[in-house]
Formats: C-alpha cells, sequence, structure tokens
C-alpha cells in the first residue's frame, strides 16, 4: 500500500475514533444537565446565590416589542404592562432544538416565581413557514408545556431589532429588571445557573 | 475547544448541521482527484465565511441577487470539481466557494458551546477563532472522513467516476436550490421530519 492510502486510512481511523469519543463525551454530559438545578426562590440576603441587585450590571434599556402580530395564552398586550415585575424574554421558535433545551429551566422558573415577581414572554419568531401559524404554536405550546404569554414576531421585526449586530439567533434569552433595563443577555443553550442567580438577585430586590 | 468539537459532532444529524454537512460532502464525493485537498479547502472556505458572520463582519442573511449570484458560483464550482481538466489550484478554489457559499446560508444551532462562542464573538472575533474553527472541524467530520475513505482506499476508475456523479449531482442540486431561494424550503422539510 503506497505510503500516502496507509497515512489516509489511519487518519481516517482517527478522524472516526475522535467521532465516537466526541459523541461518548456529549453523552456523558448530557447525563448532568444544568437545567435540572434545583432552582430556589428567596430574598437579596437568602437566595443562596450570594448575589445582591447590585452585583448584576445594567446592559442597556429593554427596547419595547413593536408592530406584533399577536399575543395568545396571556391578556398582556405590551411590555410596559409588565413594568415593575422581573420578566424573562426569549426568543424561540417550535422546531428550535436549542430553544426546547431551554424550556425545562425555564418551567422551573415560572412554578418558582409568583406572577406579581417573575413572568416569562416567549417571543415566537418563526425560522420557517410552517411555524408561523398560531393554531401550530399553540400545539407545540400544549405539546411542550409552555404556559407563559407569546408574543408573535411573525415578521421577525422584533427579532432582528433586539438582537444588535448583523446576525440574530435562536434561542436568545434576556431578564429585564422592573424598571426596564436588560441585565442578563445570553445566545444559545447554557448559563442556566446564571440565569437562576440572576432572576433570584433581582426578585429579592424588588 | 474539544467541547465544541464534540458539540458539533453531536448535533451532525440536525437539519440546521446539514446545511454545511451536506454540501461538504458533496464536495469531496464531486472531486475527481485530491479530494482531501478539497475537503480541507471546503472545511477552511466555511470557517472563514462563518467566523466572519458570527463576529459581525458580513451580513448575517442574502438578498434575492446575491442568492442567484451564490448559486451560481456554487454550480461553477462543483463543475469545476467534476470536469477533468480543472487544475490543482482550480479544485481547492473550488472547495473554498463551496465552503464559504454554505457558511453564507448557514443558520446554526445554538448550543452552549456555540453559545458561547457567539455571546463572546462580537467583542472578541479574535479570541473565538479558534474554538469556533474547532466546532466547524467537528461539523466537517464527515466531508474529510468521505476524502480519506476516497484516498486510503482508492476505489477502481468506474466506482470512483460514479462517486463523482453522485456528487456532483447532489451539488447541482445545492446550487439550484439556493439560486433560486428555494434551500430553506428544504431544510423546513427536514425540520418537520425530525420533529
Amino acid at each position: 500500500m503506497p505510503s500516502s492510502r496507509a497515512f489516509a486510512v489511519g487518519s481516517l481511523a482517527l478522524l472516526l475514533a475522535a467521532g465516537v469519543w466526541a459523541l461518548r463525551s456529549s453523552e456523558s454530559e448530557e447525563g448532568e444537565p444544568e437545567s435540572a438545578l434545583p432552582v430556589t426562590a428567596g430574598t437579596t440576603a437568602d437566595n443562596g446565590t450570594g448575589l445582591t441587585a447590585a452585583d448584576v450590571p445594567v446592559l442597556r434599556p429593554a427596547p419595547d416589542l413593536v408592530e406584533l402580530d399577536g399575543w395568545l395564552q396571556t391578556d398582556i398586550e405590551s411590555l410596559e404592562q409588565l413594568e415593575g415585575k422581573i420578566v424573562i424574554l426569549q426568543f424561540w421558535t417550535f422546531s428550535c432544538s436549542n430553544c426546547k433545551a431551554t424550556i425545562p429551566t425555564l418551567q422551573a422558573l415560572y412554578g418558582m416565581y409568583g406572577r406579581d415577581e417573575l413572568e416569562i414572554v416567549g417571543v415566537h419568531a418563526p425560522e420557517f413557514s410552517f411555524e408561523e401559524s398560531p393554531a401550530a404554536i399553540l400545539e407545540a405550546a400544549g405539546d411542550l408545556d409552555v404556559s407563559w404569554p407569546i408574543a408573535l414576531d411573525t415578521r421577525k421585526r422584533n427579532f432582528h431589532s433586539w438582537q444588535e449586530g448583523r446576525t440574530a439567533y435562536w434561542p436568545r434569552t434576556y431578564v429585564i429588571d422592573g424598571d426596564g433595563l436588560i441585565r442578563f443577555d445570553h445566545i444559545g443553550e447554557g448559563k442556566y445557573e446564571d440565569l437562576r442567580d440572576t432572576v433570584a438577585a433581582l426578585v429579592g430586590d424588588l | 475547544m474539544i467541547d465544541a468539537f464534540a458539540e458539533a459532532v453531536r448535533d451532525l444529524a440536525l437539519p440546521c448541521s446539514l446545511t454545511l454537512v451536506i454540501p461538504g460532502v458533496a464536495a469531496s464525493l464531486s472531486a475527481r482527484s485530491n479530494p482531501l485537498a478539497v475537503a480541507t479547502s471546503t472545511f477552511a472556505g466555511t470557517a472563514v465565511v462563518g467566523w466572519l458572520r458570527i463576529s459581525g463582519q458580513i451580513p448575517s442573511s442574502l438578498t434575492w441577487w446575491s442568492s442567484m449570484g451564490v448559486g451560481i458560483l456554487v454550480l461553477v464550482a462543483y463543475g469545476a470539481l467534476f470536469a477533468r481538466a480543472t487544475r490543482p489550484g482550480q479544485r481547492v478554489t473550488a472547495g473554498l466557494v463551496v465552503g464559504a457559499s454554505a457558511a453564507s446560508i448557514w443558520t446554526p444551532c445554538v448550543g452552549e458551546q456555540l453559545g458561547s462562542i457567539l455571546n463572546r464573538a462580537p467583542e472578541d472575533a479574535v479570541g473565538v477563532a479558534l474554538p469556533f474553527i474547532a466546532f466547524i472541524a467537528g461539523i466537517s467530520i464527515v466531508a474529510i472522513a468521505v476524502a480519506l475513505a476516497r484516498v486510503g482506499f482508492d476505489p477502481p476508475e468506474s466506482v470512483s467516476t460514479f462517486l463523482s456523479r453522485i456528487g456532483v449531482a447532489m451539488g447541482l442540486a445545492i446550487a439550484v436550490l439556493i439560486g433560486s431561494g428555494l434551500y430553506s424550503n428544504v431544510v423546513a422539510q427536514l425540520v418537520t421530519w425530525s420533529l
């Protein structure tokens, strides 16, 4: 066998081994999902994180949600109506696997705090046309146990205007304090502990 | 970096990853010769344009006329990979074009590792370059494996030609779908099937 062929076969074996190792390491990480962390409510003093609202940086004022295509699962019509509460606002779309992976953490937080303390707004910005129908969104919300208000951003005006820069992503999760200031901003899965700590600190300051 | 690579490998079968995986595999199959050089240049094109996009240097979405232009470029690139008369340097350029075009239409699945890269990218574009390259290496693993298999097992000419025809057919279909703006419809169909 010429040396170039032997090199290629050896490299292929190494590459496949690296792929199998990567898959196995991912599986073992999935065995300890960060989203399974217990979420505990409390005041600034006893939220268990040592973090106070003053420790959470102010990133920027939250823009309003404009030119929406409607709301589902709520009577509210604007973010202003939630002033005084902590709001987790997430841009999502129901077929996005990474968005779905964040839902257990949001559910845990939603169950832990009262509606006078914390509200979640899922801003649904569809990637594909089959995700645009409100009926399909409601059906998916039921299947996924998404019980919080859903703002319909079907034309994705807010999806693009909220996300600075040239590229917008799903999911993107913000935490907005009672004064309408963004205090947490994260693209993609993960940072669940930071999200929990931020919410606990801000709720403790209400 | 290793975590980013592992996340990309884990997500290989997701529709959002297939928009990079399929053009890469098609390029590795299409190449009449030097498939490894083609796979490597496809990977490089994907990494560079992907990095430019995540760091905000180039627009994230294509207009209809730029879709048409990318579609034509992809068509020419796959044609060059398939043609016998193409020189080695031209094959590498064609691989770069295929990778760059795939990255220009890619909507990523943002898992934990890629999310960490994307969160840092606007402020620290240089710092995220290596982990991002590791992520793209994970996505490119299938195309590189196909190229290595073609070199390592050196199939008979008839089998090699058959594989090249499959690759160029896939490539032409990709070019037409990109040029006509229908590529996202195909991805949508894949997503529907995966639900």
